[in-house]
């Protein structure tokens, strides 16, 4: 499985950069976001890891973020911090799924345990059965390559550019295509768009 | 069916407090004196709410409520407690209905905290 990265979302570049340096110096991957929207825009459910949320945020808030990744049936722990939440939004937070929420001014011993709680929930829903069985099982019997070509398909990606991005023919795309319809017995990329997308947002 | 809440708080003035806000939202007021009265509790007649006053050492709280959990007891609880109780206040939510309101809360809060309580323990015991 790769290493989990733990995303960090703050539209303070001070705040976003210390929580980074605390973060990676524990020798824990990191990426960094200024708003909650870049960080939706580059949301892949694929990957493990969990997400450190500022609350406060211009145009997306963090409790609005939540929402919009509950929404999309995203499954990622999220570590709530906040210097100026409230009891009943950190409630309310925590409700709704959240792993943690954390008060400035924290221990930064505090703000790791919660990561690290966020990333043990994350490793360990991976690792369960998924209701979608079918699905995983499916995509377990996937190579590298032809998982990397299936996430460019669901981006409604011809061939050639998807042969441009992954620097290889656009024969072979082609190929890889015809077997990741085989594989999931499906007739057309339509199909597969529509099978995979239903099972992903249950 | 009957309503009841059952209420550890030690403070009289809170306890008056606490009954005249819950007048009218349920049939009895219980008030416990001590942390150990719930977990003796035992099986409630009609639907039922816990309410209890953080401690002032707020980990008590928290791990009352676990403890209450952790014995199988599916009775709704709402904790009281002050804005230094955040961390308890985070612990309890991760529990299964559990309301956690901020003092000083006003009757309506505490009203309606109870009324969400009594809803919740209606849809799970029918």
């Amino acid at each position: 499985m790769a290493e989990p990265t733990v995303f960090i979302v703050d539209d303070d570049e001070a705040f976003r950069d210390s929580v980074n340096e605390l973060v990676s110096s524990v020798g824990l991957a990191t990426e960094t976001f200024s708003s909650a929207l870049e960080f939706v825009e580059s949301f892949d459910a694929m990957r493990s890891g969990c997400l450190v949320l500022d609350v406060r945020m211009a145009r997306m808030s963090g409790i609005a973020l939540q929402a919009r990744l509950k929404a999309m049936n995203a499954q990622i722990p999220i570590v709530f911090i906040s210097g100026h939440g409230d009891i009943a939004m950190a409630v309310s937070a925590i409700k709704d799924g959240a792993t943690d929420f954390v008060q400035k001014p924290y221990r930064e011993q505090q703000l790791l345990d919660a990561i690290n709680e966020a990333l043990r929930r994350d490793a360990a829903s991976r690792a369960a059965p998924h209701p979608d069985d079918a699905l995983r099982e499916l995509d377990a019997g996937l190579t590298v390559r032809e998982r990397e070509v299936l996430e460019l398909v669901l981006k409604g990606l011809p061939s050639k550019v998807i042969a441009r991005q992954l620097a290889i023919s656009h024969r072979t795309v082609e190929q890889h295509r015809s077997r990741l319809l085989e594989k999931f017995e499906v007739g057309s990329v339509a199909e597969l768009m529509h099978l995979v997308f239903d099972r992903r947002a249950r | 069916m009957p309503t009841t809440a059952y209420v550890l708080e030690p403070n009289p003035a809170e306890r008056t407090w606490i009954r005249a806000a819950l007048g009218g939202c349920v049939d009895t007021v219980t008030f416990l004196e001590d942390c150990t009265a719930p977990l003796a509790c035992g099986p409630v007649a009609g639907e039922a709410v816990f309410i209890a006053a953080a401690e002032p050492d707020d980990a008590r709280t928290l791990k009352l409520v676990q403890d209450l959990r952790s014995r199988g007891a599916s009775l709704p609880v709402i904790v009281l407690g002050p804005h230094s109780a955040f961390r308890a206040a985070v612990g309890v939510a991760r529990l299964d209905a559990t309301d956690f309101l901020e003092r000083p809360a006003t009757e309506r809060q505490l009203r309606a905290a109870v009324g969400r309580a009594l809803a919740s323990f209606q849809r799970r015991h029918g």
